[in-house]
Order: C-alpha cells, then sequence, then structure tokens
C-alpha cells in the first residue's frame, strides 16, 4: 500500500472569497508560486487545473463560513459540508442503498451521517472531475472506493478528500482572513 | 403563484435571506447555487410543480428568471 500526503487548507471566512482568490493565496503562501505566474484553465466540465504546475493537483470547496483546499501530487477531490438539517428527499432519490442505511439506521447524529455520505459522494465526484455529468445514483461511497476516502469532522463541518491512493492528510488552519 | 412566491421558494431552499435574489441575479455569482441546490431544485420541481428536470436542463439556466420561466 503506498501511503501519500494531501494537504488540506481550511480557512473560516465571514465573507465570500471565491475558489481561484483562495488557491492563489495558498499556492503564494504554502508553495511559493508568485501568483502572477499562476495561471489556472479548466477542464471541459469545469474543474480547473494549474497550467504550468502539471504536477500539483489541487481542488477547492467552500460552504457557509468555511472554505478547504486539498493539494496532491496525484488528482484529488475535497467537499466540505455544514452539519445541518437535510432534505430526505435527496437521500432517497440520490443515495445507494447502502448510503440510504447508512444514513437513516437511527435519528441519532443524523444529520451529521448524511453530510459524511454527501461529502464523500461530493469528493468523488470532483475527483473525477466531471461534473454534473456524474449521477450522484450511480455509485456507493458506503462500498467500492471507500478505502481512498479520508473524512472528518471540523467543528459543525464535515470534510472529505477522494484521492487516486490511500493518502495521509496534513491538516492545516489558514488564520489570516486577508485573503 | 407570483414569481414573489417562487422567489422565497428559492431563497428558502438555497438558505438564503429573503430579498436576496431577483429574477436578474446570474446564477454563476450566487455562491450557494451548488450540487445541493442544483438536487434539491429537481426535487422541488417535481414535487411542487409537477415538473421533471433534468441536469442538462439546469446546465442551461442562467438567471434566476431561467428558473422562475421553468416554474411557470
Amino acid at each position: 500500500m503506498v501511503i501519500k500526503i494531501v494537504k488540506i487548507y481550511v480557512a473560516e471566512v465571514e465573507q465570500k472569497i471565491t475558489s481561484e482568490m483562495y488557491i492563489k493565496y495558498i499556492a503564494n503562501h504554502q508553495l511559493g508560486i508568485v501568483r502572477e505566474k499562476l495561471i489556472i484553465d479548466k477542464n471541459k466540465y469545469g474543474k480547473p487545473f494549474f497550467v504550468d504546475f502539471p504536477n500539483v493537483y489541487y481542488n477547492v470547496a467552500h460552504t457557509k463560513g468555511l472554505i478547504v483546499c486539498a493539494i496532491s501530487d496525484s488528482c484529488v477531490g475535497i467537499d466540505v459540508e455544514r452539519i445541518k438539517p437535510f432534505n430526505k428527499r435527496i437521500v432517497e432519490k440520490y443515495f445507494s442503498e447502502n448510503e440510504r442505511k447508512y444514513v437513516f439506521v437511527s435519528k441519532d447524529n443524523q444529520d451529521e451521517r448524511f453530510a459524511e455520505i454527501w461529502t464523500k459522494k461530493e469528493a468523488y465526484v470532483k475527483w473525477l472531475g466531471k461534473g454534473m455529468d456524474v449521477s450522484f445514483e450511480s455509485f456507493d461511497v458506503c462500498h467500492e472506493g471507500v478505502k481512498r476516502m479520508n473524512c472528518f469532522s471540523y467543528g459543525n463541518y464535515y470534510i472529505s478528500v477522494f484521492n487516486e491512493r490511500l493518502a495521509q492528510l496534513s491538516v492545516s488552519e489558514v488564520i489570516n482572513k486577508n485573503i | 403563484m407570483i414569481n414573489q412566491e417562487k422567489i422565497a421558494l428559492i431563497e428558502d431552499m438555497m438558505e438564503m435571506e429573503e430579498g436576496t435574489i431577483t429574477g436578474d441575479t446570474v446564477l454563476a455569482d450566487v455562491e450557494e447555487w451548488n450540487s445541493m441546490a442544483k438536487l434539491s431544485l429537481i426535487v422541488l420541481m417535481d414535487e411542487e410543480f409537477s415538473k421533471k428536470l433534468s441536469s442538462n436542463q439546469i446546465k442551461e439556466f442562467k438567471t434566476i428568471q431561467d428558473i422562475l420561466d421553468f416554474m411557470a
């Protein structure tokens, strides 16, 4: 088994920061890449990548109050979601049988289990980089591929990361609000 | 259902404060317009308007007005 490291940068934000602003800040302050040299392009499905750094892979996700970024030397997908009451119809319509059972197994901590499965599914789709062309009901994060998934709670949020191999996470908190 | 009520439904779905969006609001500028919002919209269209909305149709939506027009 090859263990790789995926670096995760988490920032609590009060106002809207775009994914591009955040990755440029992280690349500049953590990787030492001059912002002006950082050209970002998008694949045909809209997944962004560094034009001049083909071996540096990244993915950004944000939700109200938090923005997260994963950087790796292989393709990576990340998602974050606040733990909150959820739309049960989404589970019924878009989750696999295993995932539905997992979320609905008990009423205790149901919102947290929903956030876990949702972010895992999002991280997987973002890793694939094909946007909404991948239907949410077509795969099962409670079954195959789960070994390559890392997930953890961060305060009232849930963060999931999907990488090509089982990866060891290194999580850093970014405290500079002037991104 | 008048447009104001439909906008309130969309704001509620995306957990936005009342009066945040109008028909002219560009979806690409709305932070809350994410995957969860898109799947929630499919469910909303089905349950409240008995309309089948596909992910390809969602890709064509550029403004809130496009969503309102689909609801009509």
